[in-house]
């Protein structure tokens, strides 16, 4: 039942994000009658997700973790950018300019792990350690904080799940030299955001055209 | 006359930046080699852009590599150039090179001597 919801979850999600694409940029009306609509579907998984982790695969964990974590951390987050992978590699660059912030105007990102999980120390002080999803890590709430903004959630859409990692991986070794460069630290959120990636695609691969980032603000805000 | 594969001038660097990287050719790898050798920045964005445009030609094949520490544990996507897109990173410098033929006396005060 929860593979059948996740299923049906993202293929709401791919129907709307191809609607209000489709009608870049979306009125008012069409982002709340998004809202409204996502709402709905949250609200019977939500009551649905009673799963018992041990019956499914690591994958399937992955996917259904990334599903409950946007389900209920997504919300706190009050800008979305939708990035296919093109646009997501240079994530950087479109901090600087939508945003109008430079790097060292980021701040440092938080994790805020439940209390029945612990971040590890050495996965909150490096982005360099393999990141593997344990039981223990499902619950860790991670936001990508900036200065004087709201927080910021970059969604990556990828055609294959190898290209999500692949496309991670850049990004992580392009923000690894701005890191050392700037001596900003890289957050986990990454894993977060290849998991929703790996979320979204999971359904289809046709999902948006080839270039696109825009900005669909309060998409998921309760 | 066989019809070649025509390639543009970014695409016929990245094909030979690919070339030379060898075996470790992925996206950051070629980006930096195209900067040390060309001076061209090119961003990973346009970079991914081509090396997609020239995979979905044939010309290239990738495969996933191994995963890296740096990367945080993710693998890359290894580029290989293939048979025929070395077929026609050959064709183009054969054809730069028939064109500069003409040329061989170089320059002179912005003059082409011939």
């Amino acid at each position: 039942v929860t593979k059948r919801l996740t299923l049906q979850l993202s293929e709401r999600l791919e129907k709307e994000l191809e609607h209000l694409c489709a009608s870049f940029p979306p009125t008012k009306s069409d982002i709340l009658r998004a809202q409204l609509r996502m709402q709905s579907d949250k609200r019977r998984v939500d009551q649905s997700i009673s799963y018992r982790l041990s019956d499914y695969s690591l994958y399937d964990l992955n996917t259904l973790e990334a599903l409950k974590y946007t389900e209920t951390q997504i919300a706190k987050f009050e800008e979305i950018t939708i990035l296919n992978r093109v646009r997501a590699i240079e994530a950087l660059d479109l901090a600087e300019k939508l945003y109008g912030l430079s790097i060292e105007k980021i701040d440092e990102p938080t994790c805020q792990a439940s209390p029945s999980s612990e971040i590890p120390a050495s996965a909150h002080e490096s982005a360099f350690s393999p990141i593997e999803l344990s039981q223990e890590d499902k619950s860790i709430n991670v936001s990508f904080k900036m200065s004087n903004r709201a927080d910021t959630l970059l969604l990556f859409v990828c055609p294959t799940p190898d290209d999500a990692e692949a496309s991670v991986g850049d990004l992580m070794e392009r923000f690894e030299q701005v890191r050392a460069r700037k001596s900003w630290r890289i957050s986990v959120a990454y894993f977060y955001w290849e998991l929703l990636l790996l979320t979204v695609t999971k359904a289809k691969t046709r999902m948006i055209g080839a270039t696109i980032g825009p900005l669909l603000k309060r998409f998921f805000a309760g | 006359m066989m019809q070649h594969d025509k390639l543009t001038d970014r695409e016929l660097k990245i094909l030979l930046a690919t070339l030379r990287c060898g075996e470790d050719a992925y996206a950051p790898r070629i980006g930096e080699k195209l900067l040390e050798w060309t001076g061209e920045d090119l961003s990973l964005g346009a970079l991914h852009s081509a090396l997609d445009r020239l995979e979905e030609r044939g010309l290239v094949e990738s495969a996933m590599g191994a995963p890296t520490p740096e990367r945080g544990g993710r693998r890359k996507k290894i580029i290989r150039v293939n048979a025929k897109g070395q077929i026609a990173v050959q064709h183009a410098l054969a054809v730069l090179g028939r064109m500069a033929e003409g040329v061989t006396g170089g320059f002179e005060g912005g003059e082409v001597v011939v």
